[in-house]
C-alpha cells in the first residue's frame, strides 16, 4: 500500500527495454524478486522503467532469453549523488575552511590605535590595555568589556581625564584626553581657602598661598584660612592650595539594626560558559544549584556583523543565608564607626567619641553620639577681584 | 476434498471473521478515486499497454482499462497502477 521509495536510498537506474516480449521478461524478473518502478509503455516495443541499481545485473541473463535490447539511461539516488559529490569535496572543504577562517579572524583584534595625549601617557595606556586583553591578535571574547577597560584606564593612569574607545569592525580606536590641570597652574583663578567647619586647627600643610591662621587657632565656619592675596598693599593674587586638618566636634544621631541578614558572597565564585543562540542557551557543563551573581555577554562576530550566537560567562556563588545576632557591645562599636563614616566621610579620623544617649527598641538602637574627629576643613573660594 | 476446503474457508470467513483475501488467497484490490489502483497478492503481469493492463491472479485475471496507465511499482506481491482508470474486469 505504501509507495516504496527505497530505490532512492539504494540508488537506481533508468532503463529502456526494446523488444517483442518485454512484458514476459518483466513478469519473469518480478517473480524472481526484482522490483520495477515507473513502468511506462512508450510504444509497442519499447518500455521505460526504473529499477534498483543493485538489481540491474539480472537484466543481462533475461535479455538473451527474451531477445530484448537494453539501454541504460540515467543513474540516480543517494549512492550516485554521493559518488558525484566526491568530485566536489575538495571545493566544499575549501569553502568551509575559508568561511571558518574568516569567522575566526573576524573575532580577533586586528588593530589598536591610541590617539591624543603625550607619548608617555600613550605608552602607559598601551601597556595597560595589553594586560587587559586588548592587544593585536587576541580574541574579542577574551578581553574585558569596553566600559571596563575605559574605567581601568581612568583609574590606573592618573594623567588621563577622558578615555573613549571606539570599535570599528576589528579595529579599536582609543582616544585619550590628558589632564592639563598641572600645566595651567599660572592661569588658575586666585582663590582663598575658607573653613567648612568650626574647629581647632591641628596641622597645616599649605602648598600655595599665604596662611593667615596658625596651629591651635580656633576657627569658625567661613573664616579665611589661606589667602590668595600675597601682599596687603599691592594687588598680587594667586590661587591657594593646601590641607588644614582641624579637630571638629559633631553630634551624630543614628539608628542601628542589631539583627542583620548576612549573605556570604564572592567567597567561592564559580564561572560557567554558555553558548547562546537567540534566546536559547546551551551549557556544556550544567551548573549545580547555585545563585547567579553576574553574567557577561560576548557576541560572536562575522566580518562586520554580529551573529545571533554569543558566548556567555556566568558567575555563580553558593548561597547561604543566615540571620545572625551579634554580641551587642561589639556590634554597637562597629556600627557606630560605620555610621560615622557614612555621615562624615570616609577619610575622617575619630579622636574621641562618647555615647550621650542610647535607646533600645527590640532590635533597633537609637543613638546620640558626641565625637571629635580630625578632618580637612578647607574649601576653595574664588576671590572676586571686582573686574 | 475441494468442496470441504471451500466450506472450511466459508466458515473461517463467516464465523471467525478472518479477512477474505488471506483465507481464499485472493488478491486485495484497492482503488483510490480513479487515479491509483493497488493490487496485492498478484501472480504476474500479462499485458501492459498504456490503456490496458492485465494482471494474473489465482482465479483468472484482472483487466484494468484506462488512459495513460503507468505501473508505479512492480514488486513480487504488489502492483501499483497510476493513471486514469475507467474499468476493472474480473475474468475467470
Amino acid at each position: 500500500m505504501i509507495i516504496k521509495k527505497q530505490y532512492i536510498l539504494d540508488g537506481y537506474v533508468d532503463v529502456v527495454i526494446t523488444g517483442k516480449s518485454t512484458e514476459r521478461m518483466i513478469n519473469d524478473l518480478t517473480r524472481k524478486g526484482v522490483s520495477f518502478y515507473d513502468v511506462r509503455k512508450v510504444s509497442n516495443h519499447e518500455i521505460h522503467l526504473r529499477m534498483k541499481y543493485t538489481e540491474a545485473f539480472n537484466l543481462r541473463n533475461a535479455r538473451k532469453q527474451y531477445g530484448c535490447k537494453i539501454h541504460f539511461k540515467k543513474r540516480g539516488g543517494v549512492p550516485h549523488y554521493y559518488q558525484n559529490r566526491r568530485k566536489w569535496l575538495p571545493l566544499v572543504i575549501s569553502i568551509i575552511l575559508v568561511i571558518s577562517f574568516i569567522f575566526v579572524l573576524s573575532n580577533m583584534v586586528w588593530k589598536v590605535e591610541i590617539s591624543g595625549g603625550s607619548p608617555e601617557v600613550r605608552y602607559e595606556v598601551d601597556e595597560l590595555i595589553d594586560s587587559l586583553g586588548l592587544n593585536r591578535g587576541s580574541f574579542i571574547q577574551q578581553m574585558d568589556s569596553i566600559s571596563n577597560i575605559e574605567r581601568e584606564i581612568m583609574n590606573k593612569v592618573e594623567e588621563v581625564s577622558y578615555v573613549g574607545i571606539k570599535r570599528t569592525g576589528t579595529a579599536y580606536h582609543i582616544m585619550i584626553e590628558e589632564n592639563k590641570n598641572n600645566m595651567n597652574d599660572l592661569n588658575r583663578d586666585p582663590s582663598n581657602l575658607v573653613a567648612e567647619q568650626t574647629g581647632t586647627i591641628q596641622r597645616m600643610y599649605v602648598t600655595n598661598g599665604r596662611p593667615v591662621v596658625k596651629v591651635n587657632d580656633f576657627v569658625k565656619k567661613d573664616d579665611v584660612l589661606v589667602t590668595g592675596k600675597l601682599d596687603d598693599e599691592k594687588e598680587i593674587y594667586t590661587y591657594s592650595e593646601g590641607e588644614v586638618i582641624a579637630e571638629v566636634w559633631y553630634n551624630v544621631n543614628g539608628t542601628i539594626n542589631l539583627a542583620t541578614e548576612k549573605r556570604d558572597l564572592i567567597d567561592d565564585v564559580e564561572d560557567h560558559y554558555a553558548i547562546k543562540f537567540g534566546d536559547y542557551e546551551w551549557f556544556p557543563k550544567q551548573p549545580r544549584e547555585l545563585s547567579l551573581l553576574m553574567e557577561e555577554n560576548k557576541p560572536v562576530y562575522f566580518l562586520f556583523w554580529k551573529t545571533p550566537i554569543s558566548i556567555q560567562k556566568k558567575y555563580y556563588y553558593p548561597e547561604s543565608e543566615a540571620v545572625e545576632t551579634f554580641d551587642e557591645e561589639e556590634l554597637l562599636q562597629d556600627a557606630i564607626v560605620e555610621q560615622l563614616k557614612r555621615k562624615l566621610g570616609q577619610s575622617i579620623e575619630v579622636v574621641y567619641q562618647k555615647v550621650l544617649h542610647q535607646e533600645k527598641d527590640s532590635d533597633k538602637v537609637k543613638l546620640e553620639i558626641f565625637v571629635k574627629v580630625l578632618e580637612d576643613i578647607t574649601k576653595e573660594q574664588i576671590i572676586d577681584q571686582g573686574d | 476434498m475441494k468442496r470441504m476446503r471451500k466450506r472450511v474457508n466459508q466458515w473461517l470467513t463467516g464465523q471467525l471473521q478472518l479477512p477474505a483475501d488471506i483465507v481464499y488467497d485472493y488478491p486485495r484490490i484497492t482503488l483510490i478515486g480513479d487515479i491509483h489502483l493497488y493490487i496485492e497478492n498478484h501472480q504476474g503481469l500479462l499485458t501492459f499497454e498504456s490503456d490496458l493492463i492485465e494482471v494474473k491472479q489465482p482465479s483468472g485475471m484482472i483487466r484494468v482499462e484506462g488512459e495513460n496507465l503507468v505501473i508505479k511499482n512492480l514488486l513480487r506481491k504488489e502492483i501499483v497502477i497510476e493513471g486514469k482508470i475507467s474499468a476493472i474486469h474480473h475474468n475467470e
